[in-house]
């Protein structure tokens, strides 16, 4: 009995031993779960970021140490402080409708908005709220919202700062997102080099392309078009088609100092994102200043090519060639100038047309293209019985003879000479071209004393005579020139050994002679295939002979080509309204050939820079009467032959 | 006691009566500890108003005091503030030399006292109840898992003020059988009832 009582007592002892070390396990849990639950709030109290759980009306049910501090209190005293305290009223109101906002839509889980608020020392503080709904056991004191702020008042004074930085800088920085609109922020720059104060949300293309789509070419004006469209593309695409994007345009636009054209760089930056193009940054540089200095250059180095080119072209000239070639424009251009001056423009045109024959001899490639533009107009407005603006024909002399001066001073400055000699051997050469004119005009006693007078300034030549085979070498050097143009083979035989004229009739003689062997070359000698089908030879021969008889020299000019087609010819002034149809039947050879005599005749439909202008045989026999001649004569014979020959008495 | 002398006691019960003793004894164990334990001077209680709130410090400390008859939750919401001053008072130091630990840690004592205290009081009208380990927590807690008004359950919330400070006391409880408290009475809690407290 008292064994079974031990037993039941040491099983009571037992249970409650049990019992007790139980119960001793479960409060050890809960002492753990209790410091668990102390540490969680440390980091919750420790957190960088304002935390705080509110209900709707802002009172504070929770926060942590950042949310005191904003509040200006004790960590301890935060309960049933109002967050709504840091706002001025317009900020609360902001705060409360984004409070609203999210309690009302159950679809939102978390706003995130910026918002200033009044920190500890009363100052203006920049933060970053997140809120969202917080979850409670019971709605019983309403919704309540978990509040986090970061403050980010350094954020935005770097922002701003960088902000100051970045519109400082003189670029223009923006970017563009998928539907091709300017996104803020962007540099402050950019409005001044779109010339735009709102660039936010505009379309880029509009903006930037738009006001210079004409000066764009097709290439840059495909590549404008695909700039939004590689936005959303992958980044290859993007590399390719960016070779196509416009990279340097010129922007005019109205100033308060009236047009300004400005030069602007634009480069394109992709912003990307797993290999596909996002947003497009685009960097827009005023590169004026250095597209001027890049044209200046290029001006220059064309200038020094230029002279480099005329130094070539000197320095391939024979020095006998350059001395003629320059004494001839000596008298050219000051009777050049005085034709203009007179207005009368036929002259002018025959003046241009032995100029541009000389250069091409001298093989002056820019003097020759400058006088051929020049008498190419002139002569459209001729024919068009156009008026000529007497500004543009100085222009153009100006500018023809400044090539000619250029050709002068380089040659001088090979040669070693001063370059100032040549201004006042060029006032000479007036004086002595106008005392030459003034010589014509006198009787014989009167031409004797100009003579005199004229031999004592070392021009009066009207004595003096000089061998015609002097000219030989210029002629064969023209005859090659026009030759190599044409591509024809000619030769020149000259026989006139031991004939003189008198030496200031030589450059009247060049000019008939050049006129005559441009015009044999390019009408009469066949092309090499045509003349070999006519039994020929292929290379044409243009003999050239004078003789004295008696008190005058007879020259011919004779070429073994096609002849003279009366029935072209015919046509041609007929054509060019220089003869009635109806006398052509009835005319002899003779009156047909005078016919290529006549102003402004040419047998050819378009004109070349050797002949089709109708400046030629006019201008020859024009030449040749000025000699004293009677008029040049003309002989042909189709598929044989032409012979042009005039008489110049000997005075 | 016979099964139908209970029935009998039951049916006279009077459960408003009940709650108001609990309350008052409640009350009066709690206040005579922390006002023992922690040497208060020129105490008073107050009523609070917002006696619905649950929400009246930023730390909470309870206990829970439990049986087959009861359970009741006893809370005390402090700062910590106030939990150092009370420890400071007692123990006659200066707030500084009082660590937080340590402030916590009277404020838990002084639960397990105010649970004791309750405990004996319900031996002494023969209602058997345990005493859980006191916790220390935040007070927000309240807001998220306690934030109901049960009206099966007593909530009782009150205030002890003295010229240093201030806390709140609060306590809900569950009456399993009421018909076990006929006997519980307030009565004079004897002063060696409440010694000095130890630190757990």
């Amino acid at each position: 009995m008292s064994a079974t009582l031990k037993l039941d007592n040491r099983s009571e002892v037992n249970t409650e031993i049990v019992a007790a070390e139980g119960l001793r396990a479960s409060h050890d849990v809960i002492s753990v779960l209790e410091r668990c639950k102390s540490s969680s709030e440390q980091i919750i109290q420790n957190l960088p970021d304002l935390f705080v759980i509110m209900d709707r009306t802002g009172r504070i049910l929770k926060g942590n140490a950042e949310a005191s501090k904003l509040l200006n209190c004790d960590y301890e005293r935060l309960l049933n402080k109002n967050v709504y305290d840091v706002f001025t009223i317009e900020s609360k109101n902001i705060f409360k409708s984004r409070i609203s906002v999210l309690l009302k839509d159950l679809g939102i889980k978390q706003l995130q908005f910026e918002l200033t608020c009044i920190d500890e020392n009363g100052h203006q503080a920049e933060y970053l709220w997140t809120i969202s709904k917080f979850t409670q056991m019971s709605e019983r004191r309403g919704p309540l919202i978990k509040v986090l702020g970061k403050n980010i008042s350094k954020v935005k004074e770097f922002e701003k700062k960088l902000s100051q930085i970045f519109s400082a800088i003189p670029l223009g920085i923006f970017t563009v997102n998928s539907a091709g609109e300017i996104e803020w922020p962007y540099s402050l720059y950019s409005e001044f080099l779109l010339g735009d104060n709102k660039l936010a949300g505009k379309h880029i293309e509009k903006v930037l392309f738009e006001p210079i789509w004409d000066n764009l070419d097709p290439i840059e004006r495909t590549g404008a078009m695909q700039v939004v469209d590689c936005i959303g593309g992958d980044t290859l695409w993007f590399d390719l088609a960016k070779l196509h994007f416009p990279r340097e345009v010129k922007y005019t636009r109205q100033t308060p100092d009236g047009l300004k054209s400005i030069w602007i760089g634009i480069t394109y930056h992709p912003i990307t994102h797993e290999n596909i193009v996002e947003k497009l940054m685009i960097v827009l540089e005023d590169r004026t200043e250095v597209v001027e200095a890049r044209r200046a250059l290029e001006m220059q180095r064309e200038i020094e090519n230029s002279k480099v080119k005329k130094i070539l072209e000197i320095q391939g000239c024979s020095g006998s060639l350059l001395e003629v070639t320059f004494s001839d424009f000596e008298e050219l251009f000051p009777r050049l100038k005085k034709e203009i001056d007179s207005r009368d423009l036929d002259k002018v045109a025959r003046s241009l047309h032995a100029i541009k024959g000389i250069a091409r001899t001298a093989r002056f490639s820019d003097l020759e293209h400058d006088v051929h533009q020049m008498e190419d107009t002139l002569m459209e407005h001729v024919n068009q019985k156009k008026p000529v603006d007497a500004t543009w024909l100085t222009e153009n002399f100006d500018r023809v003879r400044k090539e000619w001066v250029d050709m002068k001073s380089l040659c001088f400055a090979l040669s070693g000479k001063q370059h100032g000699l040549h201004i006042s051997q060029e006032d000479f050469s007036v004086a002595i071209h106008e005392l030459s004119d003034l010589r014509r005009k006198l009787d014989d006693p009167g031409k004797r004393q100009a003579d005199k007078i004229l031999e004592r300034l070392g021009g009066g030549n009207f004595a003096k005579t000089k061998d015609l085979s002097s000219l030989e070498a210029k002629l064969i050097h023209q005859k090659e020139a026009t030759c190599q143009a044409l591509a024809k083979h000619v030769d020149l035989e000259f026989d006139w050994a031991g004939v003189q004229v008198i030496q200031n009739e030589m450059l009247t003689f060049t000019e008939i002679f050049l006129h005559l062997i441009n015009n044999a070359i390019d009408h009469g000698v066949e092309s090499p295939e045509e003349r070999r089908k006519l039994g020929k030879s292929e290379r044409g021969l243009i003999k050239i002979k004078a003789t004295t008889q008696g008190n005058r020299v007879h020259v011919e000019v004779t070429d073994d080509g096609a002849g003279i087609n009366r029935e072209k010819v015919v046509r041609a002034a007929i054509k060019r309204e220089i003869l009635d149809p109806v006398d052509a039947p009835s005319m002899s050879q003779d009156q047909v050939y005078d016919l290529l005599m006549r102003p402004g005749f040419s047998s050819r439909d378009e004109a070349t820079n050797i002949s089709g202008r109708g400046i030629g045989l006019d201008s020859v026999n024009e030449a040749v009467r000025s000699l004293g001649a009677k008029k040049l004569e003309i002989a042909s014979e189709e598929h044989k032959g032409t012979r042009f020959s005039f008489d110049v008495p000997l005075t | 006691m016979g099964a139908e002398s209970a029935e009998a006691r039951k049916a006279v019960v009077d459960t408003s009566a009940v709650k108001e003793v609990l309350k008052q004894v409640i009350r009066h164990r709690v206040e005579n500890t922390i006002v023992r334990a922690s040497a208060l001077k020129e105490h008073k209680l107050q009523e609070v108003s917002n006696s619905d709130d649950f929400l009246y410090g930023h730390w909470m400390s309870l206990i829970l005091v439990s049986g087959s008859a009861v359970r009741v939750i006893l809370k005390i919401h402090f700062d910590t503030g106030t939990s150092r001053g009370m420890l400071a008072g007692k123990l006659k130091k200066k707030h500084e030399d009082i660590d937080d630990r340590m402030a916590m840690d009277h404020m838990r004592e002084m639960c397990n006292l105010m649970a004791g205290a309750l405990k004996a009081a319900f031996n002494n009208a023969n209602i058997i109840t345990g005493i859980s380990i006191p916790l220390v927590t935040s007070g927000f807690d309240e807001a998220v898992f306690s934030d109901k008004i049960d009206p099966r359950k007593i909530h009782d919330v009150w205030k002890i003020t003295w010229p240093d400070g201030e806390l709140a006391c609060s306590s809900v409880t569950d009456v399993l059988s009421w018909n076990d408290f006929s006997d519980l009475k307030v009565d004079e809690d004897k002063p060696d009832d409440e010694g000095d407290g130890e630190f757990l």
